[in-house]
């Protein structure tokens, strides 16, 4: 296998300086490496397929479903899973299967609304504060210890008493404080980068204001906020089942998981399956999307870069 | 002399999300009684992970693949991590780069050096451990050692951070101190001022010093022996003044060359050019070949072996091979 | 003789840190730079260098002083055309080869920013062109320039940073510490780039660093300062051969040098302590703290700087 070692062997070469420079390894960027690192984490593979799959699984069910969310039928009253309802039908005879999906995309989208609306008002309120730094800031800061200093669900409920009930109140009432966590961990970030030497480049190559927020400050965050977004989201589904489990959540026939829950607990003893299989799609929800969370924390965090 | 330590064809590899790092590969060196032995090199070459596995503190998913680390005759490469505990301070201490992050940020520096003497002399009493730290922190020359034991190590300054680190290494009078790049973080004067202390506590404790450095004035002013490492490799060993004045690699030449000289004037700086190798898939012949001028075809696809020129002094390069014909001339 | 590009005057900048707490970074310090010469700035850490450096260039106001750059006061108010002009001939080397490449940009897009922010390039095309050969002259390649930073070693990161710098065409760089966060095989290839680079584009450069070997190397005269004043400036030759102030004695006796035989007849001048914390400083020669043939007339103030030797300053009361 090994080639020998001949006498013509010991012959200068000349050395190529071409290669002297060269980069063994494959090229790719910095996002690349992550997805790598992502791919590794098997829970956190596995998770993002189970939060894909039971999105589309919420999108199709209610659809193709032989029976709607709020077709009642009084002959078929609380009954047990069946080849029929394969989760079985709750007080009012309605499909428990199409309503535990039904139920589940209701609460995707509050939870994916408050989050992206926690993103937008978060990054801004954060990149502001931070770049424009002084006073602004200060007074920017006082604003959210002060908000952070209001009980946050005490302000929801009252949103919630206030506006009419629907999914558009809800999500409403949890942007009001929500956004708080964002914007300080974009503050954060930015003040960070801020002070970084490839920004005072920029700056001292006579980068404009805006472009070195756009083209340095910004990319360099996106990771802490994709991050945050991915906690936000189960953290906004929690909220909404809690605030539909003690009554000020959506009205019937509508369903979110939370309401299903809540009428599941009513009737607890007597039919323990309506409680179960809401109860098993959040939790299902909240673990995945905390892991997939954690997986991308791990993965491309710029603290575990070499 | 007497061989306190001994390495014997030791390779470690770190496995990384990126691939596995071959670090150290085969590299064998021992350390006399009283020495001070000076292992040079940049970064990467290996030099910082050959020690941290003597300690047995490898970074996450590093691990000695093969070879030995004979202390007392017996070897420790393959200790469990209470024995080398056990170990740790007692007969061999390492002292790093950062003082600042290497000592506990909310334990005065007094408790830090009896922690010390708890763990390895359990058989001394309060009073006696507060007498030794006293003893050992006017040793490494902090003025006012009494008032001093009560601080906590940000009241210290850089140099005096590392001075306590050097007397908590040396509070149970271990036989072998791993300097690990011990003044980098420190300016020249403060550099010069623990060189010093180093010297002499040396030549008071007769201790055995492994120094890890990149900075050949500090080698030549402190180093008995020297090892030169690259690319995870052996390259050249030998007493102080046969590597600085005859040394035979090419890269020990380079390096040499590529320090401008205070006394010399306007003469040119040579530099090596070129990259370290990447460790992930290090080249399979010698680690310094795309770098080398002298480079043959053989040094592409072999790993040189050693080629000894006196007791001591040893090189690891095809230019010593007698088919080479001479073309081995000093730098 | 040639003309002076750079002239600072009595330049100061503080820091308030709290009430009654300033920072005396830099405080009235005097120098000028030829054209196409080098002067290098060595100090300890904290002596004030790197913050003198970032006022020269504008990334701070001065505190009080004055800094003028080809009749440009740099710290004054400036029209937007002078704003313009000076961010294209002054430029700046940075320290860590890390932190100082955005990682998320391509290597042909950090070269390439400043060619867009002064519109130097008619086309794409040419742009691409302008960065390859930018890369090239600093000893990297085409295929580099579709890279990104992690993807290279100290060494490479630091010349894509003097590519940067040498994108808008500068005559001024200063250099902050380019080198010391390099291995010792890489920092001679760097300062080598540096002084062809110099010699190729007739540049300028302020050379920071506390490596006093690598900056007599580069340097054509070299200034010494401590806790924000300047204590010595003369030609690196004559600084080295007769050191004045005391602290550069120290300082130059410090390094050890890469020669044992050398080494072994030495004797040192070893400073006893260490720099004492520039905040609220007293009104007193700087080093007196540490000087050991420090006298009562040091305490009277700080000593001005004063022309010993034809071309060599020196702050200290003992040398006159």
């Amino acid at each position: 296998m090994q080639e020998k070692i001949t006498q013509d062997m010991f012959v200068p070469v000349r050395s190529d300086a071409h290669k002297q420079e060269y980069i063994a390894r494959k090229h790719h960027s910095a996002f690349h490496d992550g997805w790598i690192r992502l791919r590794k984490n098997k829970a956190a593979v596995v998770c993002a397929v189970l939060i894909v799959v039971i999105t589309v699984m919420s999108i199709i069910v209610p659809y193709t479903s032989p029976y709607a969310y709020y077709e009642t039928d009084y002959k078929h009253k609380m009954n047990a899973p069946s080849s029929e309802h394969i989760f079985g039908t709750d007080l009012f005879g309605r499909d428990q299967w199409t309503r535990v999906w039904y139920g589940t995309r209701i609460s995707l989208l509050i939870g994916l609304a408050a989050a992206l609306i926690n993103l937008v008002i978060g990054v801004f309120y954060g990149a502001i504060s931070a770049i424009a730094g002084g006073k602004v800031d200060a007074v920017m800061q006082r604003i959210i210890e002060v908000l952070v200093g209001i009980p946050s669900l005490i302000i929801v409920i009252l949103f919630m008493m206030v506006l009419p009930p629907g999914v558009g109140t809800i999500v409403a009432a949890m942007a009001v404080t929500g956004w708080v966590n964002m914007a300080r961990l974009v503050r954060a970030q930015i003040l960070k980068l801020k002070n970084q030497e490839f920004v005072l480049a920029a700056q001292l190559l006579g980068t404009s204001r805006w472009k070195t927020i756009l083209r340095h400050l910004i990319p360099n965050t996106i990771s802490v906020i994709v991050i945050q977004v991915m906690f936000a989201i189960p953290s906004a589904i929690f909220t909404e089942a809690f605030l539909s489990f003690i009554g000020v959540g959506l009205a019937e026939p509508k369903a979110s998981l939370g309401v299903l829950i809540n009428n599941g607990y009513k009737a607890l003893r007597s039919a323990p399956f309506l409680l179960i299989y809401p109860a098993i799609a959040i939790v299902l929800i909240m673990v995945c999307f905390s892991i997939v969370g954690d997986g991308l924390r791990d993965a491309f965090d710029p603290r575990m870069k070499r | 002399m007497n061989k306190l330590l001994e390495v014997r064809n030791m390779s470690v590899s770190i496995h990384t999300d990126g691939g596995v790092i071959q670090a150290v590969r085969g590299v064998s060196f021992d350390l006399r009684e009283g020495e001070t032995l000076a292992i040079v090199g940049e970064s990467g070459s290996g030099k910082s992970i050959t020690n941290k596995a003597i300690m047995g503190l490898l970074p996450v998913g590093g691990r000695i693949d093969s070879g030995e680390v004979i202390l007392n005759g017996r070897d420790i490469a393959h200790c469990t991590e209470k024995q080398m505990r056990e170990i740790r301070g007692a007969e061999i201490s390492m002292i790093f780069q950062d003082p600042l992050t290497s000592l506990n940020p909310t334990m005065t520096v007094g408790k830090q050096i009896s922690e010390m003497l708890l763990l390895h002399k359990p058989q001394m009493t309060k009073e006696q451990r507060y007498n030794r730290a006293l003893e050992l922190l006017d040793m490494v020359g902090i003025p006012n050692p009494k008032e001093r034991c009560a601080q906590y190590p940000h009241q210290f300054s850089g140099g005096m951070r590392q001075r306590v680190m050097i007397s908590i290494a040396l509070a149970c009078e271990p036989r072998i101190l791993i300097a690990d790049e011990p003044t980098t973080a420190l300016d020249v004067t403060i550099q010069a001022q623990i060189l010093d202390l180093m010297k002499a506590l040396q030549k008071k404790t007769n201790t055995s010093i492994i120094l890890v450095t990149h900075n050949l004035g500090v080698v030549s002013s402190v180093a008995d022996r020297v090892l030169v490492m690259y690319g995870g490799r052996f390259a050249e060993t030998g007493e102080l003044d046969e590597v600085f004045y005859d040394m035979k690699h090419p890269y020990t030449q380079g390096l040499l060359n590529s320090i401008p000289n205070l006394q010399l004037q306007d003469q040119a700086l040579y530099s090596i050019p070129g990259t370290p190798p990447d460790l992930i898939n290090p080249p399979h012949g010698c680690p310094f070949a795309a770098r080398c001028e002298h480079c043959m075809r053989v040094c592409q696809k072999f790993q040189p072996p050693e080629f000894t020129f006196s007791e001591t002094h040893k090189a690891s390069c095809w230019l010593y091979d007698e088919r080479a014909k001479g073309g081995a001339q000093n730098g | 003789m040639a003309e002076e590009i750079l002239k600072v005057e009595n330049l100061a900048r503080h820091f308030t840190l709290g009430k009654k707490q300033v920072l005396k970074a830099v405080d009235g310090v005097s120098f000028s730079i030829k054209r196409g010469e080098t002067l290098g700035l060595v100090g300890e850490s904290g002596c004030g260098k790197s913050t003198l450096g970032r006022t020269v260039i504008g990334l701070y106001p001065p505190t009080a002083g004055k800094i003028t750059f080809d009749g440009i006061d740099v710290g004054g108010k400036k029209t937007s055309a002078q704003r313009d002009e000076l961010s294209r001939r002054m430029q700046m080397i940075f320290q860590d080869p890390y932190t100082s490449l955005n990682p998320r940009m391509k290597v042909l897009d950090i070269i390439a920013e400043g060619i867009d922010n002064h519109h130097l390039a008619a086309n794409r095309a040419e742009r691409t062109r302008m960065v390859v050969e930018l890369l090239r002259s600093v000893g990297l390649d085409e295929e580099h320039a579709n890279r990104y930073p992690h993807e290279f070693s100290g060494g490479q990161r630091q010349r894509v940073g003097i590519a940067r710098a040498l994108s808008v065409n500068p005559d001024f760089i200063i250099a902050d510490e380019p080198i010391s966060a390099l291995d010792v095989s890489i920092q001679a290839q760097v300062v080598n780039l540096l002084k062809s680079l110099q010699k190729k584009r007739n540049l300028t450069y302020l050379f920071i660093a506390h490596d006093l070997s690598m900056v007599k190397y580069i340097s054509d005269r070299i200034g010494v300062m401590y806790l924000g004043n300047l204590v010595e400036l003369a030609d690196s030759d004559e600084l080295f051969a007769h050191p004045l102030h005391p602290y550069t004695q120290a300082l130059l006796s410090a390094i050890p040098l890469p020669d044992p035989r050398a080494e072994r007849g030495r004797s040192r001048i070893v400073l006893e302590g260490s720099v004492s914390s520039p905040i609220n400083l007293p009104d007193c020669c700087r080093f007196c703290s540490r000087c050991q043939s420090k006298g009562k007339e040091c305490e009277k103030g700080i000593p001005p700087l004063v022309e010993v030797r034809p071309g060599h300053f020196v702050a200290c009361c003992h040398v006159v």
